[in-house]
């Protein structure tokens, strides 16, 4: 049997410098994921300077027209510029799910915390708690909040967050009740530290990682969500453009046009995957079990 | 060899996908032929009808009508109806002694055999049809009934909302069980147009709604009609059922099913799907049923006036310089063009073209942006925050957007708030009514110019008046109208009643538009002339 030993390209020496991100890419789907996911965030953070047209500016005489030179993917039933308004569209997904991931995951993160630490009757009532919520659908629970409280962006985000506490509350929880059985947990305890301290400077950083693994998968779910919000008409107000609006006016329109609906959909199709393929790869990145199994 | 389908190769898969869907959303479109190509020589597919399982034909089922309403009913007391769902719905329910005949206005008996007015037309007297059963068991109709049902209208402690429907009647006079007087203290010109005939005139059951009181009784009726109201499932399906005992032609349904259905394209989509025999569609689609293979379509003038509305005691909206900065910034033809796909005429006035009393040289604000800004600057106003209220249609959303657009022109920062249709129709009631700042009005109209313009007197604000506007003179003309019986004179005091309500400016006509129905050629539809449905009237083909 005969073994070739292939020499390392430049690139992959250089991505093999930069931690964990060089391995991603360096997996097809990985960097596809990465592809997307940065052209998401291009669109996001140069918005104004990408989109063609104000994403508000209507003219009517325009409306509901199909893919042209002057309005690429065409324009909606005000006559608005619809690639204009799906790059405006993925700040708005952005800002929704960033925050709403962000509070799920330190909202969950404490109460998980308590209730693995703690335990005992703080960990009984915090679980009851937990499950009540996820007892509810989310889209139930959502639909039933955003009614009290009234539709917009600032609900919406604080609906998603509370939605999704529970599953990063029970994982850390999890992470909480295998870490304490570690030595070096016990040998501060007997130290006589603080539980504080043990928590913070020990117990945290070592459940950290699959915690933010689990919010990187979780972002594309997110963006879903709020885009089905918005399509209800519980999300963002006019004339703010999210995906989820996009969907909806267009859906009115379809029998006029297909492209508002078309477009949106592929957009929220493509994004959804592009962090799912990012998320999933840099999970086999980081997961010790999966280390074997690297670049296999 | 089988290859196990792992969840990294089903991404694998889904990426080139959706690569593949991406670039061929990119692509090209074919260019199209200029005329419509020939038929394919292939034959068509066989037709796809599904076979019954067995050959033993099917026990025909009840027959049902269901008919699509554009909202929940709210309220079926004559005295407090909310909507033109509630009408339709109670009419199959509730009689009148006269009624509208089917497609048409023409007058036709329906509880009395005989009613004639004096020629003072002070006094109309009738005679009761014998032997007419109330539902439920409630005992035969008398002229009790007739009397607590039209008294109940200018009863001060009850509040109707319809009162001025009946403002100069004095009272029911029983001569015995069948025959009665209605005494007026003055002629009302409309009775026989817009009072008698519609759900003003419906005649109530006097023991039933003591026994069950007025809130029971506003989504549980019981009347004389030819259907029953069995069963109200809220946003859902209301139910009437064939009542047995009706005293005029048997009733040609078993049921009827009102569908409330908020969005005219879910309607659509419900109608094609064969799910409603009849339902109304946006003005947007009318083209596209004009040929349609399975519904037909009938189109009406309507009577309904769309309007934007200003509140006037709102702080904000105080200033009628700033009411007309909001009427020259908004771009109606814009509305007109986007809303309606430009199938509907501008509205000038409040009472439609071909009824007596519209206002044929009202003026017509075309959009004036230097104008409204000057007339803001003039009441020192630099910025300003406004809400609009609107029921949460296509139809609405589209003027709100608009009128978003063109009010940030001028500095008025427009927040749109879309409301489903019940929680929409409660938000002028009351103190409550003194928040509303913007709104988008459509309220339906009989034909008679009093039923446009009263819902703006002094009394309605707080009910239907939602621009809260009280004019003492508007109010006085008002009622001066009710009470002409000369059809030029009255034509006067209309016109001069739109002018009073175009100088307050308080509202920015849309709209009458038209109404468009399709329905299934299995039914024969009953539409009045200018487009209110008449589901009591409607038979099977």
């Amino acid at each position: 049997m005969e073994f070739v030993i292939r020499p390392r390209s430049q690139v992959q020496i250089f991505l093999d410098r930069i931690p964990v991100l060089g391995e991603v890419l360096q997996r097809p789907l990985g960097a596809l994921g990465f592809f997307i996911v940065f052209m998401f965030l291009i669109a996001v953070i140069f918005a104004p300077v990408l989109a063609p047209y104000d994403y508000a500016k209507q003219d009517i005489p325009s409306m509901l027209q199909g893919p042209s030179r002057a309005h690429l993917l065409g324009t909606d039933h005000l006559g608005r510029d619809l690639l204009s308004r799906i790059i405006y569209g993925s700040r708005i997904a952005l800002i929704a799910a960033v925050p709403s991931v962000s509070i799920a995951l330190i909202g969950g993160i404490i109460l998980g915390l308590l209730a693995g630490y703690i335990g005992g009757i703080v960990d009984d009532i915090i679980v009851i708690v937990l499950d009540t919520i996820k007892a509810f659908p989310a889209v139930i629970l959502a639909l039933a909040i955003l009614a009290l409280l009234g539709p917009s962006l600032v609900n919406e985000i604080l609906v998603i967050g509370l939605a999704w506490i529970p599953g990063y509350a029970r994982v850390t929880r999890a992470q909480v009740f295998s870490a304490r059985q570690n030595l070096y947990v016990e040998a501060e305890r007997s130290l006589g530290a603080p539980s504080r301290r043990i928590v913070l400077r020990h117990i945290l950083p070592n459940i950290l990682a699959p915690l933010l693994i689990l919010a990187a998968m979780d972002l594309p779910v997110v963006i879903t969500f709020e885009a089905g919000l918005s399509f209800l008409g519980l999300g963002v107000r006019p004339p703010t453009p999210s995906w989820g609006i996009i969907l909806s006016e267009g859906f009115n329109f379809i029998r006029q046009t297909p492209w508002p609906i078309t477009w949106a959909g592929l957009t929220l199709i493509i994004t959804t995957l592009g962090f799912t393929l990012f998320g999933e790869t840099l999970r086999d990145v980081l997961d010790p079990r999966l280390i074997g199994t690297r670049r296999a | 060899m089988a290859r196990k389908l792992t969840r990294k190769r089903f991404l694998e898969v889904a990426g080139v996908g959706s690569a593949l869907l991406a670039l061929n959303a990119c692509a090209p479109k074919p260019t199209e032929a200029p005329t419509a190509a020939p038929p394919a020589t292939k034959p068509p597919a066989p037709t796809a009808t599904p076979v019954p399982p067995t050959a033993t034909p099917a026990p025909a089922g009840p027959k049902i009508l269901r008919v699509r309403l554009y909202g929940d009913i709210q309220n079926l007391d004559p005295c407090f109806r909310i909507s033109q769902n509630d009408d339709v719905v109670a009419h199959c329910v509730m009689e009148g002694l006269v009624r509208y005949g089917p497609n048409s206005y023409d007058l036709v008996n329906q509880l009395v055999e005989e009613i004639k007015q004096s020629e003072d037309g002070l006094t109309i007297e009738f005679k009761l049809k014998e032997g007419v059963k109330w539902h439920r068991g409630y005992g035969e109709l008398t002229t009790e009934d007739v009397k607590y049902s039209y008294e109940r209208f200018i009863d001060p402690e009850l509040k109707a909302a319809y009162a001025d429907d009946w403002a100069t009647l004095d009272h029911v006079e029983i001569i015995d069980k069948y025959r009665g007087k209605i005494i007026l203290k003055e002629p009302f010109a409309p009775l026989w147009r817009t009072t008698l005939p519609v759900a003003s005139g419906s005649i109530v059951c006097k023991k039933y709604v003591e026994e069950v009181g007025i809130e029971k009784f506003a989504t549980d009726i019981v009347g004389t009609g030819p259907y029953l109201f069995s069963e109200w499932m809220p946003k859902q399906k209301i139910v009437l059922k064939r009542n047995p005992e009706y005293h005029g032609d048997p009733p040609p349904w078993d049921e009827i099913h009102f569908i409330p259905i908020e969005d005219d394209k879910a309607a659509e989509i419900a109608a094609e799907a064969g799910e409603v025999d009849f339902s109304r569609i946006s003005i947007a689609s009318i083209p596209r049923f004009e040929n349609h293979p399975n519904l037909k379509l009938a189109k009406y003038p309507s009577l309904r006036y769309r309007w934007i509305g200003m509140n006037v005691e709102h702080p904000k909206l105080q200033d009628i310089r700033v009411r007309q900065a909001i009427r020259y910034a908004i771009d109606v033809p814009a509305i007109l063009q986007a809303a309606y796909m430009g199938q509907a005429e501008r509205e000038k006035t409040l009472i439609p073209p071909g009824l007596l009393g519209h206002w044929k040289d009202a003026p017509v604000y075309e959009r004036d942006v230097e104008k409204a800004k000057a007339l803001l600057a003039e009441a020192g106003v630099t910025s300003l925050d406004l809400r609009f209220d609107i029921q949460d249609t296509t139809e609405y959303r589209t003027w709100a957007e608009i009128a978003q657009q063109n009010l940030k022109e001028i500095g008025i920062n427009l927040t749109i708030n879309p409301m489903d249709s019940s929680s929409f129709w409660q938000i002028g009631a009351g103190e409550k009514g003194k928040e509303v700042e913007l709104f988008s009005g459509n309220y339906s109209m009989l034909p008679d110019p009093a039923w446009a313009t009263m819902w703006f007197t002094c009394e309605q604000v707080g009910v239907w008046n939602w621009q809260r506007w009280c004019s003492p003179e508007f109010d006085e003309l008002h009622r001066k109208g009710l009470v002409t019986m000369d059809d030029a004179e009255r034509e006067k005091i209309y016109i001069e009643m739109e002018k009073l309500f175009d100088a307050a400016c308080h509202s920015i006509w849309i709209t009458h538009g038209v109404y468009a129905y399709v329905y299934s050629p299995k039914i024969v539809p009953a539409v009045t002339p200018h487009g209110v449905p008449q589901a009591e009237f409607m038979k099977p083909a």
